[in-house]
């Protein structure tokens, strides 16, 4: 298995609070990629400085084999980001919202409309592809959210929390899309808090906390890090017992 | 690449209602109220012919050398001025049906206007004040030492100096504007007000991006500053525009607005379009917070208008004329309403290139902020 994205002492300063700290972790093309962490762990910074939105302080990003500082314009054309927060147009309908995400990434013409049809067909939309974004439950909004980071067919889909605040269909929905982009050749990077979804659709796990990387391997792994016998314990109490029980007031 | 999203955002700019009200309807409201309460005035000024003033100098007034030059002025705008040596000016003015009396003291002058020939005595009190704030930029030219912040000042100045006192002095001719209806005159200058108050259109779009953390959106599919600049500029610029079309054909047929040159009116009012919206979206950029944005914008406007003749009219407007030259609201009215009267203004050309010099300026400091603070970030 090649790795599609590597980083290397990644580094992230503000002022005198280190929040990435020295984050070596190499990702499988092909793999569904866990990233957890207590609030405050420095998983979003890790997110934001693989999408190039943040400078990281020390270190770099490698995607495709390529620095991702030198060849910003190729590589972000083939990465897809669908980010915590609804980011959508409510005032504009379901397709006009797809058309402008994926339009972005120089798709025009015909080939544009049919990608159009085809991400809002890949999330259960395309009924609804007339109606504005504003009229859509949280689930629905949820799923035009993954279709306007789709279209552009990337190689590399980072979900940050992409479950948050939907019900379980929804949800249930949305990891079988996650499942089916990986089996059609998508590499996915996935954060969550709910540690049964991460179980569920990880191959691999990284668990961060206080910007380092505590540890990393399969849910089987992790679990025979702290008890011999994996069925014995959920990744919860191993997640819990590697970052402790303390609250994270950040 | 940014051809969608342009499109996209005229969607959501021309879906939104208060955009709709805001460029089409506000403006033809505002204008009938105040073309309702200013039509007695200046139909008043319209009636206007020839009136007397009287006036008297002082022995050894900075003035004397000077008065013909000023009774010239008064003529060619239609007043004569009549030397009559009075201690009582009120009843001067009222014995003689003057407009107004003048009294040039050694050091300053002093008006005193008729209380029933109210817009002759605003005549008078403009072209006196223009006369002698010419006085003192002449004497300035003259006297290198001179400081111009207040007449007295610069007459204690010259008197010491006898030969600047001595030295004569050209008056510039003060055009006065020809009769204009109120009708006209509000009927322009607040369709080019609304104009300047372009940056609200753009309300929608970045509620929404700064609700969902669009921007950020943008960024990770690599667009540029200038990309994500020109995503609002053009949206906004066509919309405004063809609202503020809708409402002119409106002002023309419903109020009966005369524009005169239409073409060149509209190219005044798209120009001045473009630096309003270049300069709130600077402002936006520095600051990002569209609150402060806002306040900053509403602010210059209102100083811009009372300067440049919005609120009262710019013929009347007792402010020097260097004060007024520097607002480019002033510009945009006096063109327009020229344009309006005489079908001609020597300020079209001041009032297009000083609105694109702000909008190419506000842009670049736009697009600059942008990639400063994404620097800072990535």
């Amino acid at each position: 298995m090649s790795v599609i994205l590597k980083t290397k002492d990644l580094t992230k300063k503000y002022d005198d609070k280190i929040v990435v700290d020295n984050l070596n972790i190499e990702i499988n093309e092909g793999e569904i990629f866990g990233l957890l962490g207590p609030n405050g762990a420095g998983k979003s910074t890790t997110m934001n400085m693989i999408c190039n939105l943040i400078r990281p302080t020390y270190g770099s990003v490698e995607f495709m084999g390529k620095s991702l500082k030198k060849n910003k314009k190729e590589l972000l054309s083939k990465l897809g980001y669908i980010p915590q927060e609804l980011a959508i147009h409510e005032s504009l309908k379901a397709w006009e919202n797809v058309e402008l995400f994926t339009s972005l990434f120089g798709i025009k013409g015909k080939e544009l409309k049919d990608r159009i049809d085809e991400s809002l067909d890949y999330v259960g939309l395309s009924e609804r592809r007339e109606d504005y974004a504003k009229n859509f439950s949280g689930g629905m909004k949820r799923r035009l959210n993954i279709a306007c980071a789709i279209g552009h067919h990337p190689n590399l889909l980072i979900f940050d929390e992409p479950t948050v605040g939907i019900d379980p269909q929804s949800r249930n929905f949305i990891l079988e899309k996650i499942k089916e982009s990986n089996r059609n050749g998508a590499t996915v990077i996935y954060t969550s808090h709910y540690m049964e979804e991460v179980e569920a659709i990880c191959d691999r796990i990284a668990i961060m906390d206080n910007g380092k990387l505590i540890a990393i391997g399969s849910s089987e792994e992790l679990k025979k890090l702290v008890v011999d016998d994996a069925d014995s314990i959920t990744l919860e109490e191993v997640f819990l017992t590697l970052t402790g029980k303390k609250l994270r007031d950040y | 690449m940014i051809r969608y999203l342009i499109k996209n955002n005229i969607k959501l700019l021309s879906r939104n209602i208060v955009n709709v009200f805001l460029y089409i309807f506000a403006p033809i409201a505002v204008m009938a109220v105040l073309i309702s309460a200013f039509s007695s005035m200046m139909e008043k000024y319209e009636g206007i012919d020839k009136f007397e003033v009287g006036y008297k100098v002082e022995s050894g007034s900075v003035f004397e050398t000077q008065i013909d030059n000023i009774k010239n002025v008064l003529k060619e705008q239609g007043i004569t001025a009549v030397m009559i040596d009075t201690d009582n000016p009120k009843e001067c003015i009222d014995d003689n049906g003057f407009g107004g009396y003048v009294e040039f003291s050694k050091n300053s002058y002093k008006l005193h206007l008729s209380e029933d020939k109210e817009v002759e005595g605003r005549m008078l009190e403009y072209i006196v004040t223009s006369c002698v704030d010419e006085i003192n930029l002449n004497m300035k030219k003259a006297n290198e030492n001179i400081e111009t912040d207040k007449l007295g000042a610069n007459v204690e100045k010259t008197i010491a100096d006898e030969s600047v006192t001595n030295k004569e002095f050209t008056v510039s001719h003060q055009r006065h504007m020809p009769e204009v209806s109120s009708t006209d005159y509000y009927g322009i200058i607040w369709i080019i007000y609304f104009s300047w108050c372009s940056i609200l259109c753009l309300t929608g779009i970045y509620s929404s991006e700064k609700k969902h953390n669009l921007v950020r959106k943008y960024r990770v599919s690599n667009l540029n500053e200038l990309q994500i600049y020109l995503s609002k500029f053009i949206p906004s610029t066509l919309v405004i525009m063809i609202s503020l079309m809708i409402s002119t054909f409106i002002s023309i047929f419903a109020l009966g607005v005369h524009w005169g040159n239409l073409l060149l009116s509209f190219a005044i009012v798209l120009s001045s379009s473009l630096a309003a919206l270049a300069l709130g979206i600077m402002l936006q950029s520095i600051f990002e917070s569209f609150v402060v944005t806002i306040i900053l914008v509403f602010g210059l406007v209102w100083v811009m208008g009372f300067f440049g003749g919005t609120f009262e009219t710019y013929m009347f407007l007792n402010v020097s004329e260097s004060v007024k030259l520097l607002s480019p609201l002033y510009h945009a009215n006096r063109a327009c309403v020229e344009l309006s009267v005489m079908g001609h203004s020597q300020y079209v050309v001041s009032a297009i290139s000083y609105t694109l010099l702000i909008a190419f300026a506000c842009s670049v400091v736009a697009v600059c902020a942008g990639v400063i603070r994404r620097r800072g970030r990535a």
